[in-house]
């Protein structure tokens, strides 16, 4: 899912289910029913589900397009190769934290 | 966190929680504006009996109960806990409680409730902490629970006062013979017993 889907997928999923709280809210009122008011709100936050859950094409719309990598510096290379030259001796992250040593 | 379908059902599940309790504090502020009419009448039919055990005064209190109470059911109501409480006053008691009866109502069909002759059910007893049952006035509070499917639950009372006076002399109990209040006179009632009927108080509209 990329990130237009994923800002669509959950903005359906607010509304869809506020509106069938007040859907079911309307329905129970109206005919005097609890448990109808429930099945009703039930039933909607599962379509919901199926709705905004699962990862459908319709949020595959924009594909992220990523940079082309960079060619690697000689530097790089030669860390790469490990070479003896550019080692480092380590410190703890909480050394640089505090920066020590 | 990285974005799954785990993460949306999550944000799904939690926000539907939260939609479900509005909805539901909507749900018990319809039932503030519920206006009810509950129609109710307490006779008191006589007394089977007026016993003096060791330490106690027991009455055999026989009443006449005719409620309505199909108009407390709104669509959240669960059910009723419908009680009838005997009460008096002696000198050495100022106030004295008892209940004689209860049932549940389940639903708005059985909720007129007619019982020609009720007794103190099991294990209720009408007794008093002394000897002062004898000429004594008393009131009838009929009093139920309404439990709503969603929010709190809450209380009605009617209250009868000024019944009686239960008889002057204490007499054995007789099942089915009653005593009319303030004379001699004994009149036949039916025995029916709570206990052996399924639904004895319950009677359809």
């Amino acid at each position: 899912m990329d990130l237009n889907g994923q800002k669509l997928a959950e903005t359906l999923c607010m509304y869809l289910v506020m509106a069938a709280a007040l859907l079911g809210f309307a329905v129970g009122f109206l005919r005097h029913d609890f448990s109808q008011m429930m099945a009703v709100f039930t039933g909607g936050v599962g379509l919901v589900a199926a709705a905004t859950v699962p990862d459908w094409p319709v949020f595959n719309r924009h594909p992220i397009k990523w940079l082309p990598p960079k060619e690697a510096t000689e530097q790089q290379q030669q860390r790469q190769k490990g070479g003896s030259s550019g080692r480092k001796k380590k410190t703890a992250s909480w050394c640089n934290l505090w920066g020590m040593f | 966190m990285s974005h799954s379908w785990l993460s949306r059902a999550n944000a799904l599940a939690t926000f539907a929680g939260t939609v479900l309790a509005v909805v539901c504090l909507a749900v018990t502020a319809t039932d503030y504006f519920h206006k009810s009419q509950p129609v109710l009448s307490c006779e008191f039919v006589g007394t089977e009996g007026l016993q003096k055990e060791f330490g106690h005064d027991r009455a055999h209190v026989v009443l006449n109960l005719t409620a309505d109470l199909r108009s407390e059911f709104s669509w959240n109501t669960k059910q009723l806990f419908v009680f009838v409480d005997f009460e008096f006053a002696t000198r050495k008691n100022a106030r004295n409680q008892m209940v004689m009866w209860s049932a549940n109502v389940l639903d708005k069909e059985h909720a007129l409730i007619r019982v020609p002759t009720l007794r103190a059910q099991y294990p209720y007893a009408l007794t008093d902490q002394g000897f002062g049952l004898r000429d004594r006035e008393f009131n009838i509070t009929v009093g139920w629970n309404v439990m709503p499917r969603v929010g709190a639950l809450f209380t009605r009372r009617r209250t009868f006062a000024g019944l009686g006076p239960l008889p002057d002399e204490y007499f054995q109990p007789t099942a089915g013979r009653v005593r009319r209040p303030g004379s001699d006179e004994f009149v036949e009632v039916p025995t029916g017993g709570a206990e052996e009927d399924a639904d004895p108080y319950y009677t359809d509209a």
